[in-house]
């Protein structure tokens, strides 16, 4: 049951006492947001060269979870879907069938209570909660979030899914999510994020941590949508540790956000770890993404590709980071990654940023980019088959996020998609 | 009356060099015209000045298409009144299924032609769709591609001679009035220029008009045009009938550049 007693203010000692007393947390859990939390204290703001951050003070937000409602719209039969509004659950649903067979898909605190020993080993393992800022914010102060445990060998057709909607600018919405795969298992995870005002006022603001765990032989793919409304400031960071011969595959949408930064990181841990990252955003006008795919090889034969593709309207801007690292035991292990930007008028921006680091002698490593704006002879193709000048930029743009958003995994929201991206247009 | 494309004392500068330097011609809906000429002497600068290309810059002259002046029309509205390049270099458009793009050309199109009172008709759509797919499978038959191309992103991947022969597909279910075709022929195979010419072929009629850029008499003796005109350095130098065409294929063009020199001097 979600608790709405109002936590004054925020990120206070106080909170973390009245947090871990509400949920009669375990002490490991209460003492690991007491250190989260020296260390949010301390660190700055995540700025980098290419993104400033202004105007955001976290003092000023909230943490309370608002009233607890309902998603209908956004349910179905025999479906597992978890959703939140800022940082309230709503609901936590299981089909039996997937209960029986030992899935383990609920909140955070229930987890919490019912599975300690498996949460303890998971939770803050990939991700430290020292890494950034926000890191350590979600570490010390999340209440909220979802545990996903696949036992062995389980097999699920259907993806699971998770909406988290925004909807109070002034709360602070942070999530935590933990996704363990365990030998030869397979899942879809699909991520979904909107405001519930798409141009309400205020600033909203969110962190998010998500740890993947893909064990041996183990498949997950990882869908993300991400349209916030353009006032909201979002940081994701996100981490996959891929044993061996586990494949794990992202495909994540960015549409919405003031300032979105994120952190995607793929660590192939064991041989023949295989992994894919292709992401896609539209900006318009005044949008900022600041995007890192990262990659590190750390096993021999892995291969890895990271794919990302920007479209840039009015001033939007997108910093596209993609970092590979290949270490010493990485031998035979392949590499590449591409990001590409098209730029629809004068104002946008975007910067691809790549970065190899080798310390393996027999690998093949890669990297491409393309950024400019939309080519005019093919402007010009079209048109002479009679599409507008317009209209066929479109269709440019189209064809050019087309391929990617074809990988998305659930027929719905690759509609979804599609449709925002034409909503964007105007 | 014959609708009719006449191009007058026609200038086109490209980054400010000229290079149609006062050509004229007129093709008329029921005729096959044919240029040949030496590599660089302007063509394709034609072709595309025609078509409306933002790089190529009329400097003077005057092109009319149906009695009405098209200069000052977008590449789009050309298309519509049923002006029709087929490309020397197709562009490749990754995303754009060829099928897809060919209905909504083709709907931007009737949404033109017709004097619709603007309501959207879902079953009139439906039916029309229906029949445009039908008719696309027959094209692509016709110009002996597979029925997946449709499906296929335009031109991507395509051989050289496909994207050839999907240019004619398009020609085909858009139905122009006047067709330029540059170099259609350039990189087919002898079967594919048999079937490019079929095609063009089952077009001719008193309905519709071609111009066709080639360097080979090759494809001219599958539909044997009613004109044949030679350019050079920017301007139409001789014209005839297809005896021109053999005359070339057996000379070269030196007689007549040289001929030309000689009449000038
Ligand atoms: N976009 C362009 N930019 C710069 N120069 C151009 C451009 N298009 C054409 N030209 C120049 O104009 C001249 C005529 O070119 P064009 O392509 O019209 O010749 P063509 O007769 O079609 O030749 P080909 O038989 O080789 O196809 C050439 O000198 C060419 O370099
Ligand atoms: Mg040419």
């Amino acid at each position: 049951m979600p608790h709405t007693t109002n936590l004054q203010s925020a990120f206070s000692s106080e909170t973390i006492r009245e947090l871990s007393g509400r949920y009669r947390e375990p002490a490991w859990r209460t003492e690991q947001r007491w250190r989260a939390f020296e260390i949010f204290q301390k660190l700055p703001l995540p700025d980098s060269r290419y993104t400033k951050i202004r105007n955001l003070d976290l003092q000023t937000y909230r943490l309370a979870p608002e009233s607890s409602e309902k998603l209908p719209e956004f349910a179905r039969e025999r479906e597992a879907i978890y959703s939140q509004i800022d940082n309230a659950v709503v609901s936590t649903k299981l089909p039996q069938h997937l209960r029986e067979k030992g899935v383990i898909f609920c909140d955070l605190e229930t987890a919490l209570r019912e599975h300690a020993d498996l949460v303890q080993r998971y939770l803050s393992q990939a991700i430290a909660p020292s890494e950034d800022k926000m890191t350590a914010l979600v570490a010390a102060f999340a209440a909220s979030g979802l545990f996903v445990y696949i036992p062995k060998d389980v097999i699920l057709e259907e993806p699971l899914r998770l909406v988290h909607l925004l909807d109070c600018s002034e709360i602070a919405a942070l999530s935590h999510l933990v996704v363990v795969l365990e030998r030869g298992s397979r899942a879809t995870l699909l991520e979904e994020s909107y405001a519930r005002h798409p141009y309400g006022d205020g600033t909203p603001f969110h962190a998010a941590v998500t740890e993947i765990y893909v064990g041996e032989g183990a498949q997950l793919q990882f869908g993300g949508m991400q349209n916030w409304n353009e006032e909201t400031y979002s940081f994701v960071r996100r981490r996959a540790q891929i044993q061996r011969d586990a494949r794990m595959h992202w495909t994540i949408g960015w549409l919405g956000g003031k300032l979105t930064h994120s952190y995607v990181e793929s660590r192939l841990m064991g041989p023949g770890a295989t992994m894919e990252d292709i992401q896609v955003l539209f900006g318009r006008n005044r949008q900022h993404f600041d995007l890192t795919s990262s990659l590190r090889n750390m096993a021999p034969h892995v291969k890895g590709e990271i794919h990302v593709k920007g479209v840039l309207k009015d001033r939007a801007r997108a910093v596209m980071y993609g970092f590979i690292k290949v270490e010493p035991p990485a031998q035979q292990s392949n590499s590449y990654q591409l990001a590409q930007g098209l730029l629809l008028n004068d104002g946008a921006h975007c910067d691809a940023i790549p970065g190899l680091e080798i310390e393996a002698n027999d690998v093949r490593a890669t990297h491409g980019a393309s950024i400019g704006p939309i080519d005019e002879e093919q402007i010009f193709y079209l048109q002479s088959r009679g599409l507008e000048r317009e209209r066929a930029k479109r269709a440019i743009v189209e064809g050019f996020l087309t391929p990617t958003l074809e990988q998305i995994p659930i027929t719905g929201v690759r509609e979804r998609f599609h449709a925002l991206v034409e909503e964007k247009w105007h | 009356m014959a609708n009719a494309l006449e191009i007058r004392d026609l200038r086109v500068s490209v980054e400010g060099k000229e290079i149609l330097k006062g050509l004229t011609l007129t093709v008329k809906t029921g005729e096959v015209h044919s240029i040949m000429g030496p590599n660089g002497s302007g063509k394709s600068t034609l072709a595309l000045a025609l078509m409306g290309h933002p790089k190529y810059e009329v400097t003077g002259g005057e092109v009319l298409f149906k009695g009405q002046n098209i200069l000052e029309l977008e590449p789009d509205e050309r298309a519509w009144l049923g002006l029709f390049l087929a490309f020397q270099y197709p562009l490749e458009i990754q995303g754009v299924p060829l099928g897809r793009f060919l209905w909504a050309a083709k709907k931007a199109q009737l949404g033109q032609s017709e004097t619709s009172n603007g309501k959207p008709d879902k079953k009139a759509d439906a039916k029309a769709l229906g029949e445009f797919r039908k008719e696309l499978k027959a094209k692509l038959s016709l110009l002996k591609l597979d029925e997946v191309f449709g499906q296929r992103y335009l031109n991507v991947g395509f051989s050289g001679g496909e994207k050839k022969r999907a240019e004619i597909v398009q020609m085909h279910l858009l139905k122009p009035q006047i067709a330029i075709m540059d170099e259609t022929d350039s990189g087919l195979d002898i079967d594919s220029v048999r079937v490019v010419a079929e095609a063009i072929n089952q077009l001719r009629g008193p309905e519709f008009g071609a111009l066709i850029i080639t360097h080979y008499q090759r494809i001219l003796n599958f539909f044997r045009p009613d004109y044949v005109h030679v350019m050079a350095d920017g301007r139409i130098v001789r014209s005839g009938d297809y005896s021109l065409a053999q005359e070339l294929e057996a000379k070269g063009y030196d007689w007549i550049l040289n001929g030309q020199e000689q009449g000038v001097s």
